[in-house]
């Protein structure tokens, strides 16, 4: 009986490992062009994940069931090569996003402020956003990431900490900084902020106050904390951890202090944290 | 007002006009043509055009450019020529006057394009184009024999000149 | 639309503006299908139709350049064609400065002012030397990568600030 088992088991894994990679099992994937799925299916036989799997893209795959890490990756070199990737940018894109994860240096030492926290206390993974209050490509990501946390995909999983980090080169960012400090001192960072943001192209030093009372603060209150040079030594201060953290363009992003330094975009950036925290959880049990 | 809009004059003024816009299109539609992707950026960061015109417009502007640039150097089919820049020159115009009102300050690097970093637009860049835009039109308005290719291979509909009058008339 | 009649000298025909319309859209269209056809023959042709959104933004860069870092014994600090910039808040300068240092307060937030900065590059200077506090971060490292990222060259900080300058300075002073 065990011999037939034995045999019967043999045959199978034969049978197993001489079918060709399939399709992988990603809606991403299937969804491709006929010449993009050749592109893709060249990617996975040539590289490897940097986490769950040991060998190619195209084994792991066939491997039943895939690990999620391993379909969340695929996913992403899938998406890249609609959006015209050739080989080499996605093995680039592969490797930063290990080194997102994995994080090869010394973890980065940031002042977690509660007063500028969103999302639940006691989620596994924390991501802190070194952001300029007069910057573009701040307003885009902080409204992104700040929704994700409240009420997105991330909300339970990820905790969001905004570190303000005013560039030189943007006019009012002092301003809109020593701002967002008195907003945290008196407890309506995140209203305030987010406001700031909405209002970006009509930004103007002397509405401060005006958006400070809409964002629900007193006016007298947030005047004297904006005029307090204890503000301005805290902002210079986060500046300061910024410059040592080796930040020198915002938004700069940290998740559980590894520097981030894959795709910046907004969905890119999610996805890595859904991927911590898998990653985090896994770890847990 | 005939005597100022017949002068012989402006034919050599014009042709100063001529070389001096058709020498600036030339130059700008160059990079433009070797490197599309980089343009459809510059025109992305506008953000006044949906995304599915970006691309043809990045693909068909700098070539406009060049044959009008060519035209307007050499004089062939000049009023044609400048009626093209002064379409161009006021699309930019409005273009950059939109950016502007938006508030789109393209000086602070945070912007992917090139052009954005290297030429930053602001009231400046308004005040030159409706320069331009004006040397265009004086082209095409007040060109009225423009010297050049024009002038060596006159088309079939042309201006009768004093001797086909005189002909006329017996003498 | 038609012009005015020629006259006897036969130069005020009004332009034909219907033919330099009709020649303006000929050249377009003559353009459009150059364009077209070039982009569709070269190898990296981009598409007619873009699907994905172009990525506008990228992170905003603080500007500032590279100014590697010199020893404070090192003999070129304290050459005569050499400028020393001090980083530090105008008390600390005034309590030590090594003889011809100017002082040049680093703020974190506020930029050095460009008539400073224009005066440092104008000064006819060989060589910056910017020294700060020494502390991490160094306000003199940071002042001379500002300075550097401002046009002006051969900027170097000293690790170590003041007091490191202020130790090879009286080092030299008793040799």
């Amino acid at each position: 009986m065990r011999k037939i088992l034995g045999s019967l088991t043999v045959a199978w894994l034969i049978l197993l490992s001489g079918a060709k990679p399939t399709r992988a099992q990603t809606a991403e994937c299937d969804a491709l062009p006929a010449e993009r799925k050749a592109v893709a299916r060249e990617i996975f036989s040539a590289l490897h994940p940097y986490d769950g799997c040991d060998q190619t893209f195209a084994r792991c795959l066939e491997a039943k069931p895939p690990k999620p890490v391993v379909l969340r990756l695929a996913s992403d070199i899938c998406r890249q090569v609609k959006a015209g990737k050739d080989r080499k940018q996605v093995e680039r894109n592969l490797a930063k996003r290990a080194e997102t994860m994995l994080g090869t240096g010394a973890r980065a030492v940031i002042a977690l402020d509660e007063t500028m926290q969103a999302g639940a206390a006691d989620a596994k993974v924390t991501i802190a956003v070194y952001a300029c209050s007069r910057c573009p490509f701040c307003k885009v990501m902080v409204a992104a990431l700040h929704k994700a946390v409240t009420d997105g995909p991330l909300a339970g999983k990820v905790r969001l900490y905004f570190r303000p980090f005013p560039l030189k080169s943007h006019p009012g960012s002092t301003e809109g900084g020593l701002a967002m400090m008195s907003a945290a001192k008196l407890g309506r960072f995140w209203p305030f902020t987010l406001l700031l943001y909405k209002n970006f192209d009509t930004f103007c030093p002397k509405l401060l106050p005006e958006w400070a009372v809409a964002a629900g603060m007193d006016r007298a209150a947030f005047e004297r904390e904006y005029a307090d040079p204890k503000t301005r030594e805290a902002l210079v201060a986060c500046k300061q951890e910024g410059v040592r953290n080796k930040v020198n363009a915002t938004p700069s992003l940290f998740i559980d202090g590894r520097p981030y330094v894959y795709e910046l975009t907004p969905e890119a950036v999610i996805d890595v944290l859904e991927e911590a925290y898998e990653a985090a959880s896994a770890n847990k049990r | 007002m005939r005597g100022f809009v017949g002068w012989r004059g402006h034919s050599v003024l014009a042709l100063a006009a001529r070389l001096y816009l058709g020498a600036i299109f030339l130059l700008a539609c160059w990079h433009k043509i070797l490197d599309p992707g980089a343009f459809a950026v510059d025109i992305a960061t506008y953000q006044i055009l949906p995304l599915g015109l970006v691309n043809p417009m990045a693909i068909v502007l700098p070539w406009v450019e060049l044959a009008a640039g060519l035209m307007l150097l050499v004089g062939y089919r000049t009023p044609a020529a400048a009626l093209l820049v002064a379409s161009m020159m006021a699309v930019f115009t409005a273009a950059v006057a939109l950016a502007l009102g938006k508030g789109l300050d393209m000086s602070c690097g945070c912007f992917a394009s090139q052009g954005a970093a290297e030429d930053p637009i602001s009231w400046q860049t308004i005040m030159r184009d409706l320069s331009w835009l004006l040397l265009a039109l004086y082209v095409l308005v007040l060109d009225r024999r423009p010297l050049g290719a024009d002038r060596l291979w006159p088309r079939g509909t042309r201006a009768p000149r004093v001797s086909d009058n005189l002909s006329k008339e017996g003498l | 639309m038609p012009g005015v009649a020629p006259s006897p000298e036969g130069r005020l025909a009004w332009h034909p503006w219907r033919t330099t319309v009709r020649d303006a859209v000929v050249a377009l269209l003559a353009c459009a299908t150059v364009g077209a056809a070039v982009n569709a023959l070269r190898p990296h042709g981009i598409p007619f139709v873009q699907k994905a959104e172009y990525q506008i933004l990228v992170p905003c860069p603080e500007g500032s350049g590279e100014a590697p870092a010199i020893a404070a014994d090192d003999p070129t600090v304290w050459d005569a064609r050499t400028l020393l910039v001090d980083a530090r808040p105008a008390a600390d300068y005034q309590r030590w400065h090594p003889q011809g240092a100017i002082n040049l307060p680093f703020d974190y937030l506020e930029p050095a002012p460009k008539d400073e900065v224009r005066r440092i590059a104008a000064s006819g200077a060989a060589r910056v030397v910017v020294y700060g506090d020494g502390g991490d971060p160094d306000s003199g490292e940071q002042l001379g990568r500002e300075l550097a990222g401002s046009g002006i060259r051969n900027v170097s900080f000293v690790p170590g600030g003041a007091a490191q300058l202020e130790k090879a300075g009286a080092e030299r002073g008793a040799r």
